[in-house]
């Protein structure tokens, strides 16, 4: 063993805004390690302790014994305790907050707070409470947006149910919940009249409906045919691009079609329902299950926008060389130019975690730099 | 996590590199397009048998860093110490093992600790028993001369 006086940390891990594991700003989803208080993003603390086999701290060495999560920091809700020993077991949550919602009469917020599930302890209970103060959150915004007052909403839960009863004959199909989300929103003649916008869940790109959709991107939450994105990367002359979503060239996932009765069309209101982990789920469910894995799920618009920013600097890149080609043969081709833009944006997108930073990247060059690399790649040597 | 981390952490020390540096003469990554190879240089400490010397390593980064140590020697028949293999410059420093290294340490940090070996070699855990052996027994000034024969040597042939 050699060199066991302790060094001072450099300037690099200093900043207490700063995750020190991934150097990233930390600003939503705190994790303060408990007792001695080093804060990380929960992502990056949680794959290093199961990375690392104990519990400490990566900063001061001590074993720690608790993790305490403000997922919110600006609404100054009470922080989640994860007890680390324990650890802490979603699924538990999860089924839960299923069950309570899966039952008729539950009421205008979705959970009581002090229905306390039976396998829960006291450590999760507290958790639990606080992403029931989740739920009505969500709950409250929706309520102003689209009802004038709660009785609306059992009414209209109330009718779906019935719904539910009148169309299935045979209660079989009841106990599977996809079947029964599936019908819950099949059934079109709602006599409440709702503002939401009801959506169809269609391949995206050839439009249909059927039970054959199995492909799904994670990230822009639309779904495919597998036969219809490799027709379409057949067309485009890129066979091995298939796997990738049309939309943000993210790799694609498989996908389970929910069933449905006869010929309806799967419709469902997207603020209820969404496409997550190749499933179409509550989103509550979803909220909850994210609060611990923190996926990032950036808005289709907000990814659009960044996408668009990113392309741009590539496409300079592009120009830029082409402009400074001396002969034809440098000139890069529409083939090869299409290739490298998609390639190359892919790969910043990858770096900036699929949002515009033009702060902490230098687009520009991180941009000419992944240009030439491709570049090189392609036999084009003079660029160099 | 790992090439964005390295982004950050090579603009991090072009920034801290921009001014002087009493121990690092260099460190970046070998090629523009490889994140994963590094080359430094650093600097020998005043008031050692190093000073006025400089000492080329090797970095590579698997790419699990930062939860896995950089892999990180001095260039081969370059290091005369007591916790570097002189022939393959080979280096033991319990920082870079797997079991006790930390994922918010980064090049930087490494590069001062491999500095601050270079001040304080430890003759418990030796990879040259010639130096530790003479290191034990106290005799600086055979220390200091064997160091400087090596690192004469090695100016001498390259
Ligand atoms: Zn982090
Ligand atoms: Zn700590
Ligand atoms: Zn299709
Ligand atoms: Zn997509």
């Amino acid at each position: 063993m050699t060199g066991t006086k302790p060094i001072k940390p450099t300037k690099l891990t200093m900043v207490s805004s700063i995750c020190a594991i991934c150097l990233d700003a930390i600003d939503k989803s705190i994790a303060k390690l408990e007792p001695c208080n080093h804060k990380y993003h929960i992502d990056c603390i949680r794959t290093w302790h199961n990375y690392s086999n104990d519990l400490n701290c990566p900063t001061c060495r001590i074993e720690t014994n608790q993790l305490s999560v403000n997922i919110y920091p600006e609404i100054q809700s009470p922080p989640v305790k994860i007890t680390l020993k324990t650890g802490f077991n979603i699924n538990k949550i999860e089924e839960y907050c299923e069950l309570i919602r899966r039952q008729p009469m539950h009421g205008t917020t979705g959970i009581r707070r002090n229905d306390y599930h039976p396998l829960l302890n006291e450590e999760e209970s507290v958790i639990y409470e606080a992403i029931s103060d989740e739920f009505e959150e969500n709950y409250d915004s929706d309520m102003e947006n689209d009802f004038d007052n709660s009785d609306l909403r059992v009414a209209e839960l109330n009718e779906s149910f019935g719904n539910i009863l009148n169309i299935n004959d045979d209660n079989e199909a009841n106990n599977n919940p996809e079947e029964l989300i599936g019908t819950f929103i099949t059934k079109q003649n709602d006599l409440t009249p709702s503002k939401k916008q009801k959506q169809i869940l269609q391949c995206s790109i050839c439009g249909e409906t059927n039970q054959e959709i199995n492909i799904c991107c994670q990230v822009c939450k639309i779904i495919y045919h597998d036969s219809c994105l490799r027709s379409l990367a057949l067309e485009t002359n890129e066979p091995a691009t298939w796997m990738n979503c049309i939309q943000c060239f993210e790799s694609v996932t498989a996908f389970k079609m929910p069933k449905i009765k006869d010929d309806n069309v799967f419709t469902f209101n997207s603020d209820e329902i969404m496409i997550y982990n190749g499933q179409i789920r509550d989103i509550n469910s979803v909220l909850s299950q994210q609060l611990y894995e923190q996926t990032k799920v950036k808005s289709l618009e907000q990814l659009r926008i960044a996408k668009t920013q990113i392309q741009s600097h590539v496409r300079k890149a592009l120009h830029e060389l082409n402009k400074n080609a001396t002969t034809s043969v440098d000139k890069i081709g529409i083939n090869d130019f299409t290739k490298i833009n998609k390639k190359v944006s892919r790969e910043l997108y990858k770096i900036s975690d699929y949002e515009y930073k033009s702060d902490d990247i230098d687009y520009d060059s991180e941009a000419m730099r992944l240009v030439l690399i491709e570049l090189v790649n392609l036999g084009y040597m003079n660029h160099l | 996590m790992s090439l964005k981390r390295l982004l950050k952490e090579k603009r991090l020390i072009e920034k801290e590199l921009s001014g002087y540096s009493e121990s690092i003469e260099l460190l970046e990554p070998v090629a523009f397009e490889n994140f994963l190879k590094w080359r430094a240089v650093l600097k020998g400490p005043v008031n050692t048998p190093y000073h006025k010397h400089s000492f080329k390593l090797l970095i590579e980064l698997p790419s699990e860093y930062p939860l896995v140590p950089p892999a990180i020697t001095f260039e081969p028949y370059s290091m005369p110490h007591c916790n570097v293999e002189f022939s393959t410059g080979k280096i033991c420093l319990n920082i870079l093992e797997h079991e006790h290294w930390s994922p918010v340490w980064n090049l930087m940090y490494v590069m001062v600790a491999l500095y601050q070996l270079l001040q304080e070699p430890v003759v418990d855990s030796p990879l040259n028993i010639d130096l530790a052996n003479i290191l034990r027994a106290g005799d600086t000034s055979a220390y200091h001369g064997l160091i400087n024969y090596y690192l004469q040597e090695d100016t001498a042939t390259h």
